[in-house]
């Protein structure tokens, strides 16, 4: 219960009654807030953390060096999805796949594969990763 | 049923270090204040290695190579922002919310029976956990003075596991009550705790017991509402705090929205400015402060909720209000937004120590002591003739005070160059 309170989005105000003052502007019904890029990236910013790559092992996922990752530490996790996990004391940036029963991080370029047990915490899902053209 | 909770951090500044860094987790670890580098926050595996809080770092240098403890100079931009967090998601599991320090919140929690108040105690912990990486303890109990208990157990017996809810408990409260020395209860402070332990009173089961009138002739009406609180009798509203030793806060809640930057700046000023008399009457100096600025949840026009703090340095440490208003304009030029309407703000100032053994400040001390006399003196006129008789003014902010920033991890919540970067 208290879960969905605060998971629930924050701008409620839409719903809330009150008594207009001042002139009513014709415009007022089409009124709207100029897009803002961190609502789109980051819906959740309490618990969205912005981290920098370093290395290109990622790259068939379309994560280069030098990209700006938006994680969500609040996101739920689905197979398929990249995550940033913590493993031996070191962060990895992996993607979260599902074999034969048993869940991995796994990356291309060569590195082994790790499966996710106890000794290994996953920090976050990464939601987008920025790279400049 | 209607109860408080105290929802307190677990060693903040160290777990705010280990959320960025791994190589930190079940390691030793230690927070040390920038302007003397004495230890300001202590991970559960350097308190084993009885490294104590307040010792400057050189004394333990051995310890430190020893165990191979990692050291850390305070990070104020990360850790406010980690606070900050976790202020407006308290916010949101709960309408009412007392920010009580950097690392603590009293919180209302209305909840059916008790084991449903149990149940958000232990779902506002999963969910500080899980969002921010911090671990909390929480103490749900029917008065703030009860809430302080319950939290300390929470943290300090791990069979709790975090959460421990003192309501109608009797038998619970008092166990926990006789476990909790006098010097530790909320409110009562060295000299009240000195002078009841003449009188043989030990522990806070002890005081709970004592005669009302007897209370009151010895501590006057603060120590009777202490008595009272340990009682399970609410004397202690949200936002009406005794004097606390970590930190010292000044907040409100605007009656009417405000919207200047001017207006803003007055309001911190008279914060700082109470903040800074409550400091001095503490014979504290502050090291950090920290502003913080919030829209209303309901606003209805504007739709946004902006909430948003800065913590800086107080580089050397002061208890001069002017010198605290100037940082806290500095940070109000860094948070403000132009064309918001903001229903709260605040002052807390943070890293307090004695200020009769600060280091020796290098340079401008005699402006400091003139400084230091004229407050002394504001101090006793308003304490004559009441309240903000004499007010400092604003200042201009010319340049900012460097520290020595040592061994301070990157400020990656804060400042796009310091990112936090991971390899893939």
């Amino acid at each position: 219960m208290i879960q969905e309170m605060m998971l629930q989005p924050t701008i409620r105000d839409a719903a809330l009654p009150g008594g207009a003052t001042g002139f009513p502007s014709p415009a007022e019904d089409y009124l709207h807030r100029a897009l803002n890029l961190n609502d789109h990236l980051a819906p959740r910013p309490l618990s969205t953390f912005f981290i920098e790559v370093k290395g290109d092992a990622m790259a068939a996922e379309k994560i280069f060096d030098g990209d700006i990752l938006v994680v969500d530490r609040a996101a739920d996790i689905q197979p398929g999805q990249i995550v940033l996990a913590v493993y031996a004391g070191e962060f990895l940036l992996r993607k979260f796949v599902r074999l034969e029963g048993r869940y991995w991080l796994i990356a291309d370029a060569g590195r082994d594969p790790v499966e996710v047990t106890e000794a290994c915490e996953i920090w976050g899902r990464v939601m987008w990763s920025l790279t400049r053209l | 049923m209607n109860a408080i909770a105290l929802i307190d951090a677990n060693n903040f500044y160290c777990s705010c270090e280990r959320v960025f860094n791994p190589k930190l987790w079940n390691r030793p670890v230690v927070v040390l204040s920038n302007n003397d580098g004495c230890v300001v926050s202590r991970s559960n595996e350097a308190k084993a290695l009885g490294i104590r809080m307040a010792v400057p770092a050189f004394q333990i240098e051995e310890i430190i190579a020893r165990h191979g403890v990692h050291v850390f100079s305070s990070n104020y931009e990360l850790y406010g922002d980690l606070s900050n967090r976790m202020m407006d998601l308290l916010e949101e599991a709960s309408g009412e919310v007392e920010r009580y320090s950097i690392d603590e919140a009293f919180v209302r929690l209305e909840a059916r029976d008790y084991s449903q108040l149990e149940a958000i105690g232990r779902e506002i912990r999963r969910q500080v956990r899980r969002q921010l990486g911090i671990p909390v303890s929480v103490g749900i109990a029917e008065t703030k003075t009860l809430a302080k208990v319950a939290a300390h157990h929470a943290k300090t017996l791990p069979e709790l596991d975090g959460v421990f809810n003192l309501t109608e408990t009797p038998y619970l409260r008092d166990a926990a009550l006789r476990r909790t020395p006098i010097g530790e209860v909320w409110g009562i402070g060295p000299r009240g705790s000195a002078l009841l332990e003449k009188h043989k009173l030990r522990t806070a089961f002890d005081l709970a017991g004592v005669d009302d009138g007897w209370i009151r002739a010895k501590l006057h009406v603060t120590g009777l509402r202490v008595v009272h609180e340990l009682r399970g009798i609410s004397c202690l509203a949200l936002d009406d705090a005794p004097s606390p030793k970590k930190c010292i806060a000044s907040t409100r809640s605007f009656g009417e929205m405000v919207e200047t930057k001017e207006d803003l700046r007055a309001a911190l000023g008279l914060f700082v400015t109470r903040a800074g008399e409550k400091l001095r009457k503490e014979g504290m100096a502050a090291g950090a402060i920290t502003v913080f600025l919030r829209t209303n949840r309901f606003s209805r026009r504007g739709g946004e909720l902006y909430s948003a703090s800065t913590t800086l340095s107080v580089a050397p440490m002061s208890n001069v209000t002017t010198e605290l208003q100037k940082l806290a304009f500095q940070a109000l030029d860094e948070i403000f937004v132009e064309g918001l309407q903001y229903k709260k703000a605040g002052v807390y100032l943070s890293d307090l120590r004695p200020a009769e053994n600060l280091s020796q400040r290098l340079w401008d001390n005699d402006q400091h002591e003139r400084l230091r006399a004229l407050m002394e003196r504001i101090d006793q006129v308003n304490h004559r003739f009441g309240r903000e008789t004499v007010q400092c003014g604003a200042f201009k902010s010319d340049g900012k005070w460097r520290m020595k920033l040592t061994n301070r991890s990157p400020r990656c919540t804060t400042r796009w160059d310091e990112l936090l970067q991971v390899k893939a």
